[in-house]
């Protein structure tokens, strides 16, 4: 049976009641890391970020008073503030999920390429391109492969001689790099509904 | 949770089980800590100092509660000193004086007047000792005469046995006290 609270009623719920904030996450969790994967270009960023947001919601839940907004542009208004700490510092801290003892996962190997189809590159390209100047060469070069041409990352590896995972590795910290480049520049990533 | 991700769907776990420890009242980095002394005792838990350790804003402010408190004894030890220091020139005086008069008092009614052990009970002991010498004085008569000397036993020798002035004091006390005799 579908739960046919609203999220501002699911939030009050939640001080309580661990099922409704179990709801809230279920209802915008892929919409949080599809958010959080065109603007940073990461997949690892984007979890890590995603996590963080829902922790510090929870964490933070006690404060939040219902003043006629939809309960999700709470959130996102957390996703937000974490978005510039991330590209003010260049990394996402884990203090919520430690705060609430949660464990900090990395992300599994199958998910990078999920993630990665949420990124829309094609409005960027141009810039993309421009950027990739200013990485270091095994980056540049896993980051032409995967992005530029798309291969897959199997195709990636065997081309650069190196493991998948390391063929990842190489293109997630490239991804990272580009879009603190591009935040600096003023590209704007594809932007896309929130709430 | 219905998705594609295996990462959403880890993340659901741990933050059901996370709102569940803490609504159930277990702070989360508390269990944390737990579970870390738990592993290095190997197996017994050690009683958990940062589940009661209060959060980092409240220990600020307890922080802030005591340097102003502190400030606060600071000053008054420092007023408090100031005042005394000012008055402390005429209670000094009036200490000498008041000696002066509390061992005649003490002299001439011992058993009355407590000796005074500190500033704070002097003023207690100079009325009873002007209220010993003005009821000696009236009773000899001798309102203008100085200070007795402050070991002289004084009025209350002259006062009950004045013939016996010259005498020594000693013996004046002990015939006093033999008299009834």
């Amino acid at each position: 049976v579908p739960d046919e609270r609203t999220d501002s009623e699911l939030l009050i719920a939640s001080r309580g009641d661990a099922e409704a904030f179990t709801e809230l996450y279920r209802r915008h969790a892929e919409d949080l890391l599809r958010y959080f994967a065109r603007r940073t270009l990461d997949p690892e960023t984007a979890a890590e970020l995603t996590s963080e947001t829902f922790a510090e919601a929870f964490a933070s839940r006690m404060s939040y008073v219902d003043e006629g907004v939809n309960g999700v542009a709470w959130i996102y208004g957390i996703a937000r503030h974490r978005l510039g700490r991330f590209f003010r510092s260049g990394r996402v801290d884990a203090s919520a999920r430690r705060k609430l003892g949660m464990p900090e996962r990395d992300l599994p190997q199958e998910d990078y390429e999920r993630i990665e189809d949420l990124i829309d590159f094609a409005p960027i390209r141009a810039a993309l391109i421009e950027a990739l100047a200013g990485l270091n060469p095994s980056q540049r070069d896993a980051m032409q492969l995967r992005v530029v041409e798309g291969l897959p990352y199997p195709e990636v590896a065997k081309r650069l001689t190196c493991s998948e995972d390391n063929a990842r590795q190489r293109v997630s910290r490239g991804l990272r790099r580009v879009a603190l480049v591009l935040q600096r520049q003023g590209v704007q990533p594809p932007t896309e509904v929130e709430a | 949770m219905n998705t594609r991700f295996h990462f959403l769907q880890r993340l659901d776990d741990d933050l059901h089980e996370a709102a569940v420890r803490e609504i159930a009242g277990h702070g989360g980095g508390a269990v944390v800590v737990a579970d870390r002394s738990e592993a290095r005792s190997g197996g017994d838990p050690v009683p958990d100092l940062a589940s009661r350790r209060p959060p980092r804003r409240e220990r600020r402010w307890r922080g802030l509660v005591a340097a102003g408190v502190s400030l606060l004894v600071v000053a008054g030890g420092i007023g408090f000193i100031v005042q005394n220091g000012g008055v402390g020139t005429r209670a000094a005086k009036d200490a000498t004086s008041v000696i002066g008069i509390g061992r005649r008092a003490e002299a001439s009614a011992t058993a009355e007047v407590p000796a005074a052990p500190g500033l704070g009970q002097v003023a207690p002991v100079t009325g009873q000792a002007s209220g010993n010498l003005s009821r000696r004085s009236s009773l000899n008569g001798d309102a203008g005469v100085p200070a007795v000397p402050a070991t002289s036993p004084g009025p209350a020798t002259q006062g009950s046995f004045g013939t016996e002035a010259s005498g020594s004091r000693w013996a004046t006390a002990r015939s006093a006290r033999r008299w009834p005799d």
